[in-house]
């Protein structure tokens, strides 16, 4: 399958608003889901419905191989063993559920990034002393900066694969071999941004990684689920966030027996449905290429940069290149702090999807840019003629808004 | 051929009259036990499926006059690979006269039969093949023992991620209990064979014991790791059955495997006829004098190629080459299928593969997985591509090399598997399940 054929498999774009066609640029915050995706789910509910592990009855069973199979999916995926993987809600949970888990002290050095999601950095300052790594003045990761914050020996390093502001994407092999190098800091990396690109898959048996979460909504999956990859040694230490049901192998009056990994992890009932979902979209984003994702990603970015350096009254936050980078554009405009109106009429008069505010990265979105952001993020339905008609609207939008 | 005819046709009838489910079912196609009055009229007869008797069990199919508490009685779960699964039951005496017909044929395993030994064997398997918890990292060996004296050693469900200490645990309990059999899936045994020498262990002994392979299909890869650590001289054999009627073939010192038909009435079916010698076909089986469980034209879902010349051991039962299971199969584009054995024929003993896993992903695309060792080298695997393009008639074939495989979730490891196979229009071509 081909990236150019595939809108036609996301039924919300065929969908009219006003009577006006839809042009996603929100993919950052969440990915549409394709009918294979939607079908898995409904399949779901229309023909099994029930609980998963521990039933005896033949269509909790066949739910379990089902939620199970989709657990060996990621961890083929990912290099990694099948007991390697935890599913949680979502990048969020997993972030939270490694910094609650490993018994960090107050005192304890975190090295983290400025340009981390909130999910990468509020998690670690509750539990350690958090150190950021600034940026570059090309709004890019400082190494320099990283390498000297290695000296103070950190207990771990929470790495951003690729940013959700920037749509820069760090060198991450690199910073985790420094890491290890340095002082055997456990890494943890966010790769909720990069998971869903095929370009950026990440190999955790090539990389000394630790940990890595993702979320399955960035990645044409449902909603509430995503994944926590562990090294097992890492997993068999760390303290489940969750307690009650299904992670217990022996409860007694006294005390209780904890299950191995991953079901320690796992308490209570899953989201079975979206679990499958989420196996459906790996599936899917397996049928393309590495070769046209980056071709892609790479095509739109040009467009991205091209129309906000092309306007004087635009500002893009991050580094002006395509390389290393995802088709993610933050967007300053000048004289205009209330982005909010234009959001609007971008939708209501364009049908164009975008987001303004922070973008749950605000240290950044402060830093560099004083205030809110516009951003737009697109992804394989996405066209550069897309992008084009944004910039195309939005010189309208701003002419007639007088700014 | 009368004899045998005599014991299927009292079969029959004893199944009709004292299972209601066989009832129902002969009636259902309008026959009725007089009806059958030659073996050619055994094929009047719907074959039964396992869908049958997980539908109808215990009281469609436990004869009148027994029910699970009776004596001798043997119960059996199996979680069937991808959730086909099914209870059963034999009685101990017909579980044991199966084995013992089907062991005959290979005279490295007659000290099995020694007049008053008490059997202690060890089990290293999937862990829904037991009714014991031998998942738990915590079981002791106490728990894991089953009352006929087979120690269930520990395993995880996914069996590479079975940790260092469960390893260690299986292999000192090998050592402690001393088993004079070791029942075994091949490709479970070769990963222990590696732990075991990635812990600079070394096997308990080489020679004064049997290693019997089983569950499933018996990779030449997983052989050669067998071999290499115990020797050619150990007895090692590799068993055909099924978990609901136990032993049906066994394989001879010349490594042929022979049917057992004393205890059961065989039919190789290919397109809805028996089969030619050499023709992929599905066994159809008929048990003989099983007064609990009577099964009647079973159709088990496995391939089959029917040997046409005489195995040089000299053993008449007739001997057959186990192809694999039909909802594993690959369909080629050409309608044409390769089953797993064909698949294990192409990649051999493999010195640089420690474990693999072929995979039909859709019609036309298939991706094989594969464990390397230190005797990897790009060539060999730029060959083994070559030759699985050329047998699957795709340049579609992905070889990789990985450090993972899982196993199904009941824990049995598939080693070539099919999402097209699955489809129930594939499958009705090649079979009754």
């Amino acid at each position: 399958m081909g990236i150019a054929e595939c809108r036609a498999d996301f039924p919300v774009l065929a969908r009219k608003i006003d009577g006006q066609s839809i042009t996603y640029l929100d993919s950052a915050a969440t990915s549409l889901k394709p009918h294979s995706v939607i079908d898995a789910i409904s399949e779901y509910y229309s023909q099994n419905g029930v609980n998963i592990h521990r039933g005896k009855y033949y269509l909790s069973e066949e739910a379990s191989d089902a939620y199970e199979r989709v657990r060996y999916s990621i961890a083929q995926y990912l290099g990694a063993y099948g007991n390697e993987i935890v599913f949680t809600k979502g990048t969020t949970e997993a972030l939270n559920l490694v910094a609650q888990g490993l018994n960090l002290k107050s005192e304890d050095v975190v090295v983290g990034f400025l340009d981390s999601h909130h999910a990468q950095l509020l998690p670690w300052r509750r539990v350690s002393d958090v150190k950021l790594v600034s940026l570059n003045s090309d709004g890019g990761i400082n190494l320099e900066h990283y390498f000297e914050l290695l000296k103070l020996k950190p207990k771990a390093v929470v790495l951003t694969h690729c940013s959700n502001v920037t749509g820069n994407i760090a060198p991450i092999k690199q910073m985790a071999i420094a890491a290890k190098e340095a002082c055997d800091a456990i890494v943890i990396v966010d790769a909720a941004q990069s998971i869903p690109h095929p370009h950026l898959s990440i190999d955790v048996s090539k990389i000394p990684v630790d940990f890595l979460a993702f979320s399955g909504h960035k990645m044409l999956g449902p909603t509430g689920v995503g994944c926590l990859y562990g090294k097992s040694e890492m997993l068999d230490q760390l303290r489940p966030l969750m307690l009650g049901g299904g992670m217990v192998d022996w409860v007694d009056i006294e005390g209780s027996q904890e299950r191995k990994i991953p079901h320690k992890f796992e308490a209570g009932t899953p989201p079975i449905a979206a679990t499958l979902g989420l196996g459906a979209a790996l599936s899917y984003l397996n049928q393309i290429s590495e070769q046209d994702s980056r071709e892609h990603t790479k095509e739109l970015a040009a467009a991205i940069i091209r129309g906000a350096m092309d306007r004087d009254y635009l500002q893009i936050l991050g580094p002006k290149t395509t390389e290393n980078r995802c088709a993610i554009g933050s967007l300053r405009i000048k004289g205009c702090d209330d982005l909010s109106d234009i959001a609007r009429a971008l939708s209501d008069s364009y049908g164009i999807m975008c987001r303004t505010g922070h973008m749950c990265a605000q240290p950044v979105v402060d830093n560099q840019m004083g205030g809110e952001i516009l951003r737009i993020s697109s992804y394989i339905y996405n066209t550069k003629e897309e992008i084009e008609r944004f910039y195309l609207s939005l010189d309208e939008l701003v002419s007639f808004l007088g700014i | 051929m009368n004899w045998k005819f005599e014991q299927v046709k009292n079969e029959i009838i004893y199944a009709y009259e004292n299972t209601r489910f066989f009832r129902k079912h002969l009636e259902k196609a309008g026959l009725n036990p007089k009806d059958i009055a030659t073996l050619t009229d055994v094929a009047r007869i719907p074959p039964t499926v396992k869908k049958d008797y997980r539908q109808t069990f215990p009281a469609g199919v436990i004869a009148s006059g027994y029910n699970l508490k009776s004596p001798y009685v043997m119960r059996f779960q199996s979680s069937g690979t991808e959730g086909d699964r099914l209870v059963s039951v034999v009685l101990s005496y017909d579980l044991a006269r199966r084995q013992a017909s089907c062991i005959s044929v290979n005279p490295k395993f007659s000290s099995l039969w020694k007049p008053g030994l008490k059997l202690r064997t060890c089990r290293f398997a999937a862990p829904n093949c037991s009714d014991v918890e031998c998942a738990n990292p915590n079981s002791t060996m106490e728990s894991r023992m089953l009352p006929d004296g087979t120690l269930v050693l520990p395993v995880y469900h996914d069996l590479l991620t079975t940790p260092e200490h469960m390893v260690n645990m299986a292999l000192d309990e090998i050592e402690e209990y001393d088993p004079h059999l070791l029942f075994v899936d091949p490709t479970h045994f070769a990963f222990l064979i590696r732990a075991m020498k990635k812990a600079g262990r070394s096997p308990h002994k080489t020679e004064g014991f049997c290693i019997m392979s089983g569950y499933t299909l018996c990779t030449q890869v997983a052989r050669r790791q067998i071999k290499e650590c115990f020797g050619e001289d150990v007895a090692f054999a590799d068993m055909l059955g099924m978990s609901e009627l136990g032993y049906l073939g066994f394989e001879c010192p010349h490594g042929h495997q022979h049917m057992n038909n004393e205890d059961y009435y065989l039919e190789f079916i290919c397109d809805g006829r028996p089969a030619e010698p050499g023709e992929l076909a599905e066994l159809v089986i008929t048990t003989l004098g099983d007064e609990l469980s009577p099964h009647i034209r079973y159709a088990t879902g496995d391939l089959y190629r029917l040997s046409g010349s005489e195995c040089p051991c000299g053993n008449p039962a007739p001997s057959a080459r186990a192809e694999g299971r039909v909802k594993n199969v690959l369909w080629l584009s050409d309608h044409s299928v390769v089953t797993p054995r064909e698949i294990d024929e192409v990649v051999g003993p493999a010195p640089w593969i420690d474990m693999y896993q072929m995979n039909q992903i859709k019609e036309g695309e298939f991706v094989f997985r594969y464990l390397r060792n230190e005797a990897w080298t790009q060539q060999q695997e730029i060959n083994l591509t070559r030759d699985l393009q050329e047998v699957l008639k795709t340049k579609n074939v992905i070889c990789s090399a990985t450090q993972y495989l899982p196993a199904d979730r009941g824990g049995k490891f598939i080693s070539c598997m099919s999402s097209v196979a699955v489809l129930e229009e594939k499958r009705r071509e090649l079979s009754w399940v």
